[in-house]
């Protein structure tokens, strides 16, 4: 009895752990911009909390013609640049904050203006996590 | 969440009553030749009729310059009844691929009152010069090139058009902006 137990509770943990995505996708969304401009920018945190560490390699939606991964820096004189990266690092047990004036997700060509309140279906490709799907609201 | 945290939070609860939020300057502009998105003509005259807010960027811009309309945006909103007493100003670093019509569209999606201003790359640069914004020479925000690089700051000018306060990317918090404006126009 206490074997059918035993493997029944190793079953479930071994199934959860499964089930569990080290990845998590926290408050992704779009920023509003006027229809006269073809690019906007996507924000989000995502935590990993797995143990090992994993990249941000590539972001695909059916929004734009392209979708790159970007940071901005501002140096000493507060000259804002923006730079694409190949990949945004997500070290284990990290939250990473992609935020206005920071790493960013940079939509180019726009199919059609952004509408506040429409949801932006974007899929963000993990290195180790495969892709995710998120629903980025318009603000 | 450096930036974030120093926008909203942290900077507003340093503020002194009687100090300014904004950085406090001084400096005296050339006089220069733009035009605004209506096509009326915008000098050094012009600025004195209101306090004024000027920013600089390109309508092709995905992070920084939507992030400062919005900042001002919601800067008119602490304003209230008082909005009238400022004016915003966008001054593209981008003229070619921002014409008038598209910096119409562009600067009263964030507020109907902003107005967006164009001219000359030389005429630009000159007003760019007085106010210590800086932007590298390089070519327009083409459907390619996203990635011009320009000064991240929102200036205050006198009603004697003078600069008379810097907001960099660490003092952008709206509320303070607002406060600031109420002490300069009243």
């Amino acid at each position: 009895m206490c074997n059918v137990v035993a493997g029944l509770l190793f079953l479930v943990l071994a199934l959860g752990a499964l089930g569990a995505e080290p990845i998590r996708v926290v408050n992704p969304w779009v920023r509003a911009v006027p229809p006269v401009s073809s690019v906007t920018a996507v924000y989000m945190v995502i935590e990993n909390t797995g143990d090992t560490n994993d990249k941000l390699i590539g972001v695909r939606t059916a929004a734009s013609k392209y979708s790159d991964i970007h940071t901005t820096t501002i140096d000493q004189h507060n000259v804002a640049s923006m730079l694409k990266v190949e990949y945004l690092p997500l070290p284990s047990g990290k939250i990473v904050e992609l935020i206005p004036g920071g790493a960013h997700i940079m939509l180019r060509e726009l199919y059609r203006p952004v509408k506040i309140g429409e949801k932006i279906e974007i899929d963000l490709i993990f290195e180790k996590s495969g892709t995710i799907r998120v629903q980025a609201e318009v603000r | 969440m450096g930036l974030f945290y120093n926008v909203f939070f942290k900077s507003i609860h340093a503020q002194n009553e009687d100090a300014y939020y904004g950085i406090e300057d001084g400096n005296e502009l050339l006089n220069f030749s733009l035009t605004d998105h209506n096509g009326s003509d915008v000098n050094l005259s012009r600025l004195k009729e209101k306090v004024t807010l000027v920013t600089f960027g390109y309508i092709n811009c995905p992070d920084i310059c939507p992030m400062t309309l919005s900042i001002l945006k919601h800067t008119m909103n602490e304003l209230g009844s008082e909005e009238d007493k400022i004016q915003v100003f966008f001054i593209t670093i981008d003229p070619e691929n921002d014409t008038p019509q598209r910096l119409k569209e562009y600067t009263t999606f964030f507020h109907p009152s902003f107005l967006g201003l164009t001219g000359s790359s030389e005429e630009i640069e000159k007003i760019a010069e007085s106010l210590k914004s800086h932007y590298p020479d390089e070519d327009g925000a083409t459907e390619k090139n996203h990635l011009m690089s320009h000064t991240f700051s929102i200036y205050l000018l006198d009603k004697e058009a003078r600069l008379f306060l810097t907001y960099p990317p660490s003092r952008l918090n709206p509320r303070a902006i607002a406060k600031d404006i109420r002490k300069v126009v009243n």
